[in-house]
């Protein structure tokens, strides 16, 4: 089920009348199902595969907290991170490797018959897999106590508003949450509103507009250099439009139900340099990464290259069973190790504050390139195009479809600018101001959004 | 009871501002051809006098190479095909194109997918739409009584325009973006139509690449494969535009060929067909050869390999030439 369809639609309305007259307990039973209807709704047996998760890991947090002996305490965390990580490997990347495999056999002049499952990628395994690993490993290190109730660690595996695309939330944030009475706070009905109507904008004006550009744009056989780094552009505002528009509609949803989700971005494209844009970019996987690979790693007390390298290539694997999500990931290593050596040496960086948003919006964009480009000779033709042979009229029809990506994108960049008011001051948060927002946000989707509507980028991952 | 007010009071509020009202008229859309006829393909043809034309979707343009099959039939060939074009928007082409004028081409192929043929409600509307309305000549009662759609979904989305006649400035609102992105490109005495005419050309089939096969193991073939509807071919037939076509074809006393085109084979180079579509397929043979038409279907053709396809069901561009030959050695007959 997607947020934007009439299913959910109903099935959400349904939900919420009932939730706020039923216990906190029957709420949690409510949520459970709900949940299980939201994820199962197209492809029912994706449930096997969650409660499979959700019985793996209740079990093995309760056992390592029963248990003091450390080897059994390491075996039960073993089994937890085996099973979730031999999901994903089986429904996620198992094709990856045999195709890999198969390639380097035949390098060696052995000639294997191709083996490949033909599944479908169950929607948001990597975000639920990873949410459930991540609270076994928190009962291992005794930050927080396992979850005694099943129902309760159920829906933290399950709930719906953050399951398929996130915020890969922690347990010790979530689950008091789901063990605790729901109030509804002052303020709490309208910022939700706002932060639904202002997802919705978002996707179905903003990045399904320019999703038709980037398609068309990266597509292309033989792109023409301002044609390509067009679509590249339109592809950098549809990819952050997009995700960041399924965290606001799951976080304000969720605000209804009076659980409170963590942010997952905070405007990216103003960072000012690398190690910047990852604290605020898909901030829920990159704090996942730094505490459970960086860190267990060593940080940066020892090896930090290679412990930055390490996590960001397995980053980049997480996104996709694909050498250019690798090659992505590692981009961004080399980035961070880069920027590391320059604050370790302490080198001066005195460039105004604009200019070090563009040189990081640039790395950032030229990142996005081989993310999007499955076909990795693709990528370095890509990056050794002339702007000097250009086909006539290629510099104006990019600059048409380049200005129409920055026409639809404006209110981004102008919610990324004015932050501080809207946000900090809570100006928006009173409830005229609100509904007012929200109604205009309501009007601009009637009338600007997209006839084609896409599902949201990071049901892939 | 004051936020159930208050959702009410902003689910209301579009429905009364009503300076949406209907769609716009003609003469605001200076830059899009819709609204009008466009006879380009009309006058291209009159111009060729082509031996035969093609009529499809993808399926088509991502299969038969035209120039190299010009030159190996030595007959003159020309394509109709409409990326993601369904048998509605095949209607108006034969209608007012392929049988449009004082010439008649010798015979009128069309590729087609499983059920296609009998698919009559889908891809009529939304962004299909302008292309559409540029094929109508007049009001078209014929197509609008088939594309009449019914069914509660499709009652709501009628119903939203009604009640929000504010959804009617999308439009506009497009225009103005429009516009507004054009005077940044262009100066004052650039056109803007044959501009924007120019940028779609750039993006027809021959200059979109295909992603090759091993990019897509996920994309697999069930993705695209007919659905299984529970009705049959007699129950469905009469209401498609399978009829007309054929119809139109023998007012015009010219022949006609449908091409069922082989789905994605899965790894063994096999696409399976559920009995439900063999049975329709069966049917579907009968009833064409019944009234006139050929029949011919690829998709047990073995040498179509798995490794020739790009994305989908669309066959990659560098094995284009060697399915035209096939086509051109298994339709020898009909492309006399």
């Amino acid at each position: 089920m997607i947020f934007h369809s009439i299913e959910f639609l109903i099935f959400f309305v349904l939900l919420i009348a009932v939730y706020w007259r039923i216990s906190f307990k029957s709420q949690n039973w409510l949520l459970l199902a709900g949940s299980y209807l939201f994820y199962g709704f197209v492809h029912p047996w994706f449930l096997t595969l969650i409660v499979w998760s959700t019985l793996v890991d209740f079990t093995c947090a309760k056992a390592i907290e029963r248990h003091s002996d450390l080897k059994i305490r390491r075996r039960y965390l073993i089994i937890s991170i085996a099973g979730n990580l031999l999901t994903l490997g089986i429904f996620k990347y198992f094709n990856f490797f045999a195709e890999n495999f198969i390639f380097i056999s035949n390098v060696l002049g052995l000639s294997l018959d191709p083996l490949f499952l033909q599944i479908v990628l169950p929607v948001g395994i990597s975000f639920y897999t990873f949410q459930s690993m991540g609270y076994t490993i928190d009962v291992w290190r005794k930050e927080i106590p396992a979850e005694k109730n099943l129902l309760t660690f159920a829906v933290y595996v399950a709930y719906f508003p953050q399951l398929v695309a996130g915020p890969i939330e922690r347990a010790k944030h979530l689950l008091p949450q789901f063990n605790s009475t729901r109030t509804r706070k002052i303020n709490d009905f309208e910022s939700s509103i706002m932060l639904i109507a202002w997802g919705f904008f978002k996707k179905l004006v903003i990045a399904d507009n320019v999703a038709v550009i980037s398609y068309k744009l990266l597509a292309l056989n033989s792109p023409s250099f301002p044609m390509l780094w067009t679509g590249v552009f339109a592809f950098t505002v549809q990819i952050l439009a997009d995700f960041s528009a399924y965290t606001d509609i799951a976080r304000g949803v969720s605000r209804l139900l009076g659980i409170e989700l963590m942010k997952n971005f905070n405007h990216p494209y103003f960072a000012t340099n690398p190690a910047d844009f990852w604290k605020r970019w898909h901030i829920s996987l990159s704090q996942w990464f730094r505490d459970y690979v960086y860190i267990p790693l060593g940080g940066n007390r020892t090896s930090v290259y290679r412990n930055l390298m390490i996590t960001f290539l397995l980053s980049g694997f997480w996104h996709g069973a694909s050498w250019n999500f690798i090659l992505w990931g590692g981009y961004w290593g080399v980035l961070l190790c880069a920027w590391h050596w320059l604050v370790v040496q302490k080198v001066p960086i005195r460039i105004p504050k604009p200019a070090a948003v563009a040189c990081t919006f640039f790395l950032t964009m030229l990142g996005w390139m081989f993310f999007r480009e499955p076909e990795l000779d693709r990528i370095f033709a890509n990056l050794v195009l002339s702007p000097f042979s250009v086909p006539a009229g290629d510099w104006s029809a990019s600059l048409f479809l380049l200005s129409t990506v920055a026409i639809y994108s404006l209110p981004l960049w102008l919610h990324g600018l004015f932050v501080n008011i809207i946000e900090n001051k809570k100006l928006f948060f009173r409830p005229a101001a609100a509904w007012s927002v929200a109604t205009g946000l309501y009007l601009l989707i009637l009338i600007a959004h997209s006839e084609v509507s896409t599902d949201f980028i990071y049901f892939q991952f | 009871m004051g936020y159930t007010r208050n959702i009410i009071l902003l689910l209301l509020l579009p429905s009364v501002i009503r300076f949406g009202g209907a769609p716009r008229a003609e003469t605001l859309y200076a830059f899009r051809s819709m609204d009008h006829f466009d006879e380009s393909p009309l006058i291209e043809i009159r111009n060729q006098r082509p031996d035969f034309i093609f009529i499809g979707n993808s399926m088509l343009y991502s299969r038969i190479d035209f120039p190299y099959l010009d030159q190996i039939s030595g007959r003159k060939n020309f394509s109709l095909a409409a990326g993601g074009s369904k048998p509605g928007e095949w209607f108006l082409s034969l209608k007012n194109y392929a049988l449009a004028s004082e010439f008649k081409p010798k015979r009128i192929f069309f590729f087609f997918r499983d059920r296609e043929l009998t698919e009559t409600h889908y891809k009529v509307e939304g962004f299909v739409s302008r292309r559409i309305s540029e094929k109508k000549k007049g009001s078209e009662p014929e197509f609008a009584a088939l594309t009449e759609t019914k069914g509660l979904h499709f009652e709501l989305a009628k119903l939203i325009p009604a009640i929000y006649p504010i959804v009617n400035l999308h439009l506009d609102f497009e225009h103005a973006v429009q516009r507004l992105a054009l005077s940044v490109a262009l100066d004052d005495s650039s056109s803007p139509e044959l501009f924007l005419r120019e940028l779609n050309s750039r993006f027809s089939v021959d200059k979109m690449r295909h992603l090759s096969p091993n990019n897509n193991l996920n994309v697999e073939s069930s993705k695209y494969s007919a659905t299984d509807t529970g009705e049959t071919f007699s129950t469905v037939v009469e209401n498609s535009f399978l009829p007309k076509l054929i119809d139109l074809a023998k007012t015009a006393g010219v022949p006609v060929t449908f091409i069922r085109v082989k789905r994605r084979p899965d790894q063994t180079n096999y696409t399976a067909t559920s009995p439900e579509t063999t049975k329709y397929l069966s049917e579907l043979s009968v009833w064409l050869n019944k009234n006139g038409a050929n029949y011919f279907d690829f998709t047990d053709d073995p040498k179509i390999l798995l490794t020739m396809y790009g994305e989908g069901d669309h066959l990659g561009k560098d094995h284009m030439q060697w399915y035209t030959s096939k086509f051109f050695e298994h339709l020898r007959e009909d492309l006399r």
